[in-house]
């Protein structure tokens, strides 16, 4: 049983040493959709290729991996705090950004029944083809409001779709979580409404080629972003699916 | 001599206002703050963004363009030659 394991997601692979504190199985278990086989001799670290190092618990893995991912797309892909969903068959995906703690990831687990998982925390997107590079990590699911760490779910143990080869950005929402929004409010934003939005949850986004014209580009492309206020992840699953189309 | 900070990576400018991203911040300026960035393409003096900013918005209040570009600098979206404040605090 190795214990460096390759992790791929958002179109890298990182190692990721378990050290000796977690176990083997189980990380396999949670991470099952982002694992590589690894046959080919493991280059040697360098500065721009770090191994992910021990963590004392499965949480600070998932952030330290999604950390070191998301530094290497660093200034290569739109990166944003969101979960995202494909369609199997078509590829089209939407991506929900929203700070943490606030329904991705609920979201995620429902609509990840019928449409394909892509994450429940950081999307990838390819410059101006809007790509989507999956990021299936377990699902990082909070069991008390207690401070208490989350448990890491593999996608899997949820019976989540897979992922389609080829997912591509098909819409774009920004989630705000009220408790006492008691209908949800969906709202197409207007360009520079949609960039304040949405700038607060990307990652690296300066580090992009003319990052705000990027977003425009992406803005039209995709007929304008959404704000949609709600309280419940149920109360927009069915909306949210309509904007994909039913899986058949 | 004014001049856009350098802090500044990206800029939108769409009817008359524009949003701009630094390195950790992303503001949505008014008209008037918009006006003098995009006069400010190239490094420009103090009489040119003014000129400029007045045929855009109109005259400003007695100090107003003083007080704009002192916030301008303040929120180091723009440099000066001369950092001194236009304006006496």
């Amino acid at each position: 049983m190795p214990d460096v394991f390759a992790v791929r997601g958002l179109g890298v692979v990182v190692d990721v040493d378990l050290g000796d504190r977690l176990d083997s199985r189980e990380f396999e278990t949670a991470w099952s959709r982002c694992l590589v086989e690894r046959t080919e001799p493991r280059e040697p670290p360098t500065p721009d290729r770090r191994v992910v190092a021990p963590q004392p618990l499965m949480t600070g893995t998932t952030q330290a991996i999604t950390h070191e991912l998301i530094r290497r797309q660093r200034g290569e892909l739109l990166m944003l705090h969101a979960g995202a969903v494909a369609h199997p068959v078509t590829g089209a995906t939407v991506a929900y950004a929203a700070p943490g703690g606030t329904g991705k990831t609920t979201l995620t687990s429902i609509l990840g029944q019928r449409f394909g998982y892509v994450t429940d925390e950081a999307v990838g997107i390819e410059p101006g083809t809007w790509r989507v590079h999956p990021y299936p990590k377990p699902l990082s699911i909070r069991t008390s409001d207690d401070g208490s760490p989350k448990d890491e779910v593999s996608p899997d143990a949820l019976a989540l779709v897979p992922v389609h080869h080829a997912p591509h950005l098909a819409a774009v929402l920004v989630l705000r979580r009220d408790p006492g929004c008691t209908e949800p409010r969906w709202t197409k934003l207007d360009l520079f409404e949609a960039i304040m939005a949405l700038a607060p949850e990307t990652s690296s986004l300066s580090q992009l080629d003319r990052p705000l014209q990027l977003l425009k580009t992406l803005h039209g492309d995709l007929d304008g972003f959404w704000m949609v206020e709600y309280a419940q992840a149920p109360d927009i699953a069915d909306r949210v699916a309509s904007l994909l189309g039913e899986p058949s | 001599m004014f001049r856009r900070s350098a802090d500044i990576r990206d800029i939108l400018f769409e009817d008359g206002e524009c949003i701009v991203l630094t390195e950790r911040r992303c503001l949505r300026l008014s008209e008037a703050s918009s006006a003098v960035l995009w006069s400010l393409e190239k490094p420009a003096e103090s009489t040119q963004v003014r000129e400029y900013v007045e045929s855009v918005c109109g005259p400003p209040p007695e100090g107003g363009f003083e007080r704009l570009v002192d916030e301008l600098i303040a929120a180091e979206l723009v440099e000066c030659d001369d950092m001194v404040p236009l304006v006496d605090p």
